[in-house]
């Protein structure tokens, strides 16, 4: 099954249909996320959850922005289960962050041939 | 032609942040300045700042903090909550402690900011006009 990784209507309801203004959105969205999913790395591989937790809070509203629903659930999911920290729930961050690391990286390429394509 | 609405935004998301920096700029009248964290916000915001748009989850201090350090300080200034944080008794207290809207992070959000901020301008132009009429007479 092939399901859009993104969907552009809350940026379109949002900010109008005008092609530039939607690149400049899907810009800074690139020029901003992936280094909070870097960051967001480096603290589930340090283990600082308190971080893991703030960081996948932000990462999650700004996938949900871009229609990203399938990442902003995985997101969710390691917000609320950094908070309550056990070995059981460290296995499953793991397990949902390399879920959002494959999908974010196909969304980030997927976004940039858009841009391109304007 | 009246001044620029002066508007200070607390957002630790800096894609968030850019967002609504885009989209009051669709508007005209406002002047925005982002911060990312509540020390940068309360060093910075004066007596011509006439919103602040607060997050609720920043850094180095908690949204209802921030409003009620920014009622103390400053009486003019309209305090709008945009934040994901959904617990009832937060929205509760963000409005005893004086915001004019709570704003929930959701599909609607930029659009009802938008809405509020000009109910906001609306309101001072008004409260301008009032002033004038006054010293006139």
């Amino acid at each position: 099954m092939n399901t859009a990784l993104f969907d552009l209507t809350y940026i379109k309801n949002t900010f109008g249909t005008d092609p530039l203004m939607i690149n400049k959105v899907l810009e800074l969205f690139l020029n901003n996320t992936p280094s909070l999913m870097g960051t967001l790395s480096n603290s589930i591989l340090n283990e600082n959850w308190g971080d893991v937790s703030a960081e996948a809070h932000k990462g999650k509203s700004s996938f949900a922005t871009l229609g990203a629903n399938s990442i902003a659930k995985c997101l969710s999911r390691i917000e609320v289960m950094a908070k309550e920290i056990s070995p059981k729930n460290i296995d499953l961050i793991n397990q949902e962050f390399q879920i959002v690391n494959e999908t974010s990286k196909e969304l980030y390429k997927e976004l940039t041939l858009k841009i391109e394509k304007k | 032609m009246s001044k620029d609405v002066n508007i200070f935004v607390v957002d630790d998301d800096s894609f968030y942040s850019a967002l609504i920096q885009e989209r009051i700029a669709l508007e005209e009248g406002y002047s925005v300045s982002l911060f990312e964290n509540a020390t940068d916000l309360l060093t910075n915001i004066t007596e011509t700042t006439d919103i602040a748009i607060i997050d609720y989850e920043l850094p180095d201090m908690n949204g209802l903090e921030i409003l009620r350090n920014l009622q103390e300080r400053f009486t003019k200034l309209s305090c709008i909550f945009l934040s994901g944080q959904l617990n009832v008794n937060v929205v509760v207290e963000a409005y005893k402690n004086g915001a004019t809207r709570y704003i929930i992070k959701n599909e609607n959000a930029l659009v009802e900011l938008v809405k509020a901020i000009n109910e906001i301008r609306n309101n001072l132009q008004l409260k301008s006009e009032i002033e004038n009429l006054k010293d006139e007479y």
